[in-house]
């Protein structure tokens, strides 16, 4: 699986694709090359992390990032994984 | 159910959101092996 | 702190380069793997007028203040300039064109046969442009004379790379044409072209800080280059030297330099490194520098073509900044000790550590809060270019993570971020050349609003992306203060 750190939607959006079905723009290495691999972003994944870690590593990022923000990254990762 | 235990991951970071090497400390954590890392700098 | 030194002057420049973004990193390779690219990426090209007037460039030589540009409407590509007739000079230096910077090239070949050559009709017109210009007339120290024939041929044979002006060849730029240059990457046309850049571009803000200061060259003792660019040759690949290349090229005879290299951060670690040298008594007046980067034109450049937009990133940008002792009047650079924020190894990448240790230790060590500090000057990227090409906004994160540290400190809450981020923050303006926009395009703007009595205190912060060389995971971070010797209202 994927696991991004990325917070710019519209790449993300073009990365998670470009693993799940390959390139949409047919353009790049994995043009028509669906690995059907899953895109995860590092926000979805709290629940994972042992909370110690998630503190000194994740908890500055989880403030200096506006709210909206990640809960617009966290829609377009669950959208094209198609949870 | 456990999403990162047992799996291979690659991971994509970027400096001014969040680094590989913050997502690889968390994953690793929480029991999953990394078997691609990197950080991009759009600068 | 009266024996910390002061940041006495500073120079701003951009060089718009349309027909060299061609031969930046990017473009390059999408013009190998597509030569058909080419028409359209010069038909995005932009003219030199609108270079001009492109609101983030006048904000750049200091038209326009970072507030003002903060209130103009987006998108800045396609507005009016909101001055009148936007001009092309500026406080702080000028928006040099092409022909201008061709004409200063040739200048800074030093070599014979020459590395850069030009056309009759060229060399004529440009050495006149040359010396005709008030600031950088004094380059013309040799007669330019043109070369002879025979360009096409050299670049056919990929011995050489194209000055054109649209459609007409004025000149070439030569690899190292020696049997020891033979096959050396390091000096091909393309690296020799980004090394001569950096140098004439460099050279091109010492003369507007010496014009700014009204000094003569023979008064500057040190320079230290901050540029990115890698010169040597295969055996001391990015050996240096660029400093007093530069220095030679102004005809600053009594000085001496060297060239600090920290990626990004490279202009704060050079401005920190002068203020040591002047503090210790070593030096009276030391110039740091910093040429434009060749390699980074036209990197958002795709992205660019893909929205149907002029090509934003088309533009070298060049600073200089005077470090003397204090004069009783200019801005001071605080060197007290602890007073310059280092991000150390133990930091290990954790942005939160680094903050802490850019921002919060440097401001304990002189007893003060981030409510002391007026003005945060972090990666000042132009958000245009960075937003259209799926970068986001550089300035506005780093401000965010600005903001999340006072929180961290207890100073703000939660929901006192964005207001915070509007009392100490700014919009971005600088062009995406590296180390060009990492705090110090600010440094102008504080200097004239120290000046004014409007700004006591700003906190610079630039970061380098250390990872990208491939040894190390790290990234690193200098930060430092700018204190008005102004007693305030």
């Amino acid at each position: 699986m994927l696991v991004f750190g990325l917070n710019e939607p519209g790449n993300l959006r073009i990365m998670a694709t470009t693993f799940k079905d390959g390139d949409p723009s047919y353009a790049g290495a994995l043009g028509g090359i669906a690995l059907g691999l899953k895109s995860y972003h590092i926000f979805e994944l709290k629940d994972e992390i042992p909370a110690e870690v998630w503190a000194r590593e994740m908890a500055f990022k989880e403030l200096e990032v506006e709210d909206a923000l990640i809960e617009q990254i966290c829609t377009i990762m669950r959208e094209i994984r198609g949870d | 159910m456990r999403i990162l235990k047992g799996h291979k991951v690659a991971i994509f970071g970027e400096r001014d959101d969040v680094a590989g090497s913050a997502v690889r400390n968390c994953v690793l954590a929480a029991g999953a092996e990394v078997v691609y890392e990197t950080t991009s700098c759009f600068v | 702190m009266t024996d910390n030194p002061v940041i006495r002057n500073c120079a701003f420049c951009l060089v718009h380069t349309p027909d060299l973004v061609r031969f930046g990193s990017k473009p390059r390779r999408e013009l190998e793997a597509e030569p058909s690219l080419a028409d359209r990426l010069e038909g995005a090209l932009r003219s030199y007028a609108a270079a001009v007037a492109y609101p983030p460039n006048q904000t750049f030589i200091g038209n326009l203040s970072p507030l003002q540009l903060g209130q103009i409407p987006k998108p800045w590509f396609a507005g009016q300039s909101p001055r009148n007739s936007a001009e092309a000079s500026g406080p702080f230096g000028e928006i040099i064109n092409q022909d201008l910077f061709y004409a200063a090239l040739r200048q800074a070949n030093v070599l014979q046969p020459p590395l850069v050559a030009l056309t009759t009709e060229a060399a004529q017109k440009l050495a006149k442009l040359l010396a005709a210009h008030p600031v950088f007339g004094p380059l013309a120290q040799s007669a330019m004379a043109a070369d002879p024939a025979g360009f096409q041929q050299e670049i056919d044979a990929g011995k050489a790379l194209p000055l054109r002006t649209g459609g007409t060849l004025q000149g070439l730029v030569r690899g190292d044409n020696r049997s020891e240059g033979a096959g050396d990457i390091n000096l091909d046309p393309h690296t020799l072209l980004e090394a001569l850049t950096a140098k004439t571009t460099g050279a091109l803000a010492l003369r507007w800080l010496l014009h700014r200061e009204q000094m003569q060259p023979d008064q500057v003792d040190y320079i230290i280059s901050c540029g990115e660019e890698a010169t040597g040759d295969r055996y001391q690949r990015g050996g240096g030297g660029v400093a007093k290349a530069i220095g030679e090229m102004c005809g600053c005879v009594n000085a001496s330099g060297m060239d600090v290299k920290n990626f990004c951060a490279a202009p704060a670690s050079a401005l920190v490194t002068a203020g040591a040298l002047i503090k210790a008594g070593l030096y009276e007046r030391v110039a740091v520098v910093a040429g434009g980067s060749l390699a980074k034109l036209g990197m958002k450049s795709m992205a660019f073509l893909r929205e149907g937009m002029p090509i934003l990133d088309d533009s070298l940008g060049c600073i200089a900044f005077l470090v003397t002792r204090n004069d009783g009047a200019s801005p001071v650079l605080r060197l007290d000790r602890g007073a310059v924020g280092k991000a150390s190894i133990g930091a290990s990448t954790s942005d939160q550590a680094i903050y802490e240790q850019l921002i919060l230790k440097p401001l304990r060590a002189l007893g003060l809060t981030m409510a002391d500090v007026d003005r945060f000057a972090p990666e000042l990227h132009n958000p245009e270019i960075m937003e259209f090409s799926g970068s986001g906004d550089v300035a506005h994160k780093n401000y965010r993570m600005i903001a999340a540290t006072a929180v961290l400190a207890g100073e703000i809450d939660k929901a006192g971020m964005r207001a915070f981020t509007e009392r100490i923050g700014m919009t971005g303006f600088a062009p995406t050349q590296g180390h060009i926009p990492s705090g110090v395009p600010y440094v102008g703007h504080a200097l004239a609003a120290m000046q004014a009595g409007e700004l006591s205190r700003a906190m610079f912060l630039c970061k380098a992306s250390l990872f990208l060389n491939r040894l190390t995971s790290l990234f690193d971070g200098v930060s430092f203060l700018l204190e008005s010797q102004k007693r305030q209202p």
